[in-house]
């Protein structure tokens, strides 16, 4: 598994691994650089005073003996020697150390003087220059007959570098050596720093792995994050809390469910055991069973309704489309409950455009229209008013059913369509279960269509059903017949 | 026992009332949280049977006043409300007894005679005084080995007596606790009731068991004076 602490760690050690040895080549060499300069300077320095000591004597060429104080002419120090040759070849002065051993003449030198690397005649490393010069003519010696002979000489100076090298690898020597202890410490450093910059992130996962179904109300402390954590700490809260609502809307809807089931099975199991252990006429019996049936059916219709909305939401419920006169639907379905509007002597009025065609499910489109009309006649008071409109514009329709109100308000509406949802907390009324409009709310959505409700003037219910219709003629495909 | 059932379902409050009818309580029944509330703190009933979810005024609220004004019934709450939560709250509320619909009619018969008997400080439901042995569960009276025929009222009132045996009972007790509220007793019908229990648990040849105190009221006792 992906881990960021070691991530982080290893890219951050590695990188500064790298860099320190970046750091150590550029050290390096940057010194070994300016100190072979100097002994090359150094060098440079010995090959012109053996330079200026040469002289043309006659028809030789001798080096002027300056005395023990000139470095390079000391026989003693092996650690310096040179030789210079003609440009015959022949060797017109040597260190004495190269008696036995004498240099090979380096070929190609010019005036620029040129430095290489050679070992020396007692087996250690040295460095070399090489230089081609004339020698100056020794003026207290009188010239040959025909004149002086100018002539050019390669001289050949060599120094011992050991102490350089040695200096050299002792850089090399502190400079690994700091490599290898920084890094160490480098190691511990960033394992630190790296734990302490992830703190937060552990502190999110300890608060998320705290938070269970029954701590939904818990929120991760956004503002006391790092920058960076913030906006995933405020994800996380707002994933939190539309979780709390769709658990609260689950624990509603069980305990719903719980009191919609539970209550007639306990009037039904009441029934019997009350009836079973004290008998009466049969005219008691008869009326018991009456109840049982009553009862029975109550909860038969939940149950389907039930189980619709869940055959619905899992897109099992199976669509039968056809060509469906939404008008001549309502008016079937109005037919037995304008008896019931009239026993509460509403005020109805009723527009219907005849000439509105659905392609749709007849029946799924007549439980929407059932449950909107019932809804309007079971909740509109005494001697309110219903109006049932059906409205058609190029290729929409639009059904309306608006009833006087006078108990909901503007909060409840959104709490409509909500499964077992009713204005009255009790849940008295046995006979509505609150699942007619979150029915009708499913059934719309499943056949494309649009269902929504509005308060209007504060006592004026209004459900809308609204999709689109078929236009003045059928296509083809659909054509009745 | 005198009980107050407050139940919105009208169902349950048939079958229920029938059940503790014949179960020898005096019921007084409502479907309303208002009423309920208003019955409970006008009446002194031994137990009272409470839905949560009413119509008017929820259950537990109407417990909570009934216990802030000082009324100690007992109270067995019935609901469909089924979480370990809504018991806990329905308890610390002040309930004394809690039970699930849909419930066994045995069980709720049986935890509402058991609270009817905590309110009189019995636990038995075995009471004998005298020659007379009285069987609370089984409803059944013994004098003398011999069981005694009594109507379901004369059960009441004698069970109300048993319960409170050794003490003065007042008439006005007895009305408020045998007879429910739907029935408007006559100062005489306790008379008479108690009259008809007096001769039939009487025994041949055994000190009376039922006194009068004149003007007072009665006490059940195998030994008061005369």
């Amino acid at each position: 598994m992906k881990s960021i602490r070691r991530h982080l760690t290893t890219g951050l050690l590695l990188s500064f691994a790298a860099l320190w040895c970046a750091g150590a080549v550029v050290l390096y060499l940057s010194t070994r650089a300016v100190l072979l300069a100097e002994f090359d300077a150094t060098l440079a320095a010995k090959a012109r005073g053996l330079a200026s000591l040469t002289e043309v004597e006659g028809s030789k060429v001798i080096i002027e003996d300056a005395g023990p104080s000139l470095p390079i002419h000391n026989a003693a120090r092996a650690s310096d020697i040179f030789q210079i040759w003609l440009d015959d070849g022949t060797i017109v002065a040597a260190s004495p150390s190269l008696k036995n051993h004498p240099l090979p003449r380096p070929p190609g030198l010019a005036e620029q003087p040129r430095f290489w690397n050679l070992p020396l005649p007692d087996g250690s490393s040295g460095r070399a220059i090489g230089v081609r010069f004339t020698p100056r003519l020794d003026p207290d010696v009188p010239a040959p007959a025909g004149g002086a002979k100018r002539v050019e000489v390669t001289l050949v100076v060599a120094s011992s570098r050991v102490n350089l090298d040695r200096a050299l690898h002792a850089i090399l020597a502190v400079l690994v050596g700091g490599a290898v202890l920084l890094l160490a410490a480098a190691a511990i450093a960033i394992r630190r720093v790296v734990r302490s910059g992830l703190a937060p992130v552990n502190l999110i996962a300890e608060q998320a792995a705290a938070i269970e179904a029954h701590s939904l109300g818990k929120r991760f402390p956004a503002d006391a994050m790092p920058a960076e954590l913030h906006p995933i700490c405020k994800r996380l809260n707002d994933l939190l809390a539309r979780l709390e609502a769709s658990f609260d809307r689950e624990r509603r809807f069980n305990a719903n469910v719980a009191h919609e089931l539970r209550t007639p099975i306990a009037e039904l199991r009441t029934l019997a055991e009350v009836n079973l252990q004290w008998p009466e006429d049969a005219a008691a019996t008869r009326q018991a069973f009456q109840e049982a049936l009553q009862i029975a059916l109550q909860m038969e219709t939940l149950v389907t309704s039930l189980l619709a909305i869940v055959r619905c939401e899992s897109g099992k419920q199976p669509l039968n489309r056809e060509p469906v006169a939404l008008a001549g639907l309502i008016e079937t379905i109005w037919q037995p409950l304008a008896v019931r509007a009239a026993a509460k002597q509403f005020a109805v009025r009723v527009d219907l455009d005849r000439a509105c065609q659905l392609h749709t499910d007849r029946a799924m489109l007549q439980s929407i229209v059932t449950n909107l009309l019932a809804n309007a006649v079971a909740h509109t008071p005494p001697r309110g008013t219903v109006h049932i409109r059906l409205q058609q514009t190029v290729g929409e329709f639009t059904f309306t059913v608006a009833n006087t109100t006078d108990n909901l308000t503007a909060q409840d509406i959104p709490h409509l369509f909500e499964r077992f949802w009713r204005k009255d907390p009790a849940r008295s009324d046995s006979q509505h279960s609150g699942l007619g409009l979150a029915v009708a709310q499913t059934f719309a959505q499943a056949l494309g269509l649009r269902l929504g409700a509005q308060l209007i003037a504060a006592d004026t219910l209004t459900l809308e059903l609204a999709g689109p219709s078929l236009s003045h003629e059928l296509p083809a495909s659909v054509q009745p017949g | 026992m005198k009980l107050l059932l407050i139940e919105d379902s009208l169902r349950l409050q048939q079958s229920l009332g029938r059940a503790l009818r014949h179960a020898g309580c005096a019921v007084d029944i409502t479907g309303d949280g208002n009423e309920g509330f208003w019955y409970a703190a006008n009446n002194d009933y031994d137990v009272i049977v409470l839905d949560l979810m009413l119509p008017g005024l929820d259950g537990l609220t109407l417990l909570q006043r009934l216990r802030a004004q000082g009324k100690t019934g007992h109270v067995l709450i019935l609901t469909a409300k089924d979480t370990v939560e809504d018991r806990v709250r329905g308890l610390n509320c002040g309930a004394d007894d809690y039970l699930v619909k849909p419930f066994a009619l045995a069980e709720l018969l049986a935890r509402v005679q058991s609270l009817g008997r905590r309110s009189h400080g019995r636990k038995t439901s075995r009471l004998v005084i005298g020659s007379l042995e009285i069987d609370l569960l089984a409803r059944r009276v013994m004098s003398r080995g011999q069981p005694v025929e009594l109507s379901p009222r004369e059960y009441r009132l004698l069970e109300f007596l048993t319960l409170r045996r050794g003490e003065l009972v007042s008439r006005a007790d007895i009305e408020a606790h045998i007879y429910d509220s739907e029935v408007e007793p006559m100062s005489n019908v306790v008379d008479s009731a108690v009259c008809m229990l007096r001769k039939k648990i009487s025994a041949p040849g055994q000190p009376p068991l039922l006194h009068t105190r004149r003007g007072l009221g009665y006490v059940l006792d195998d030994n008061a004076p005369a």
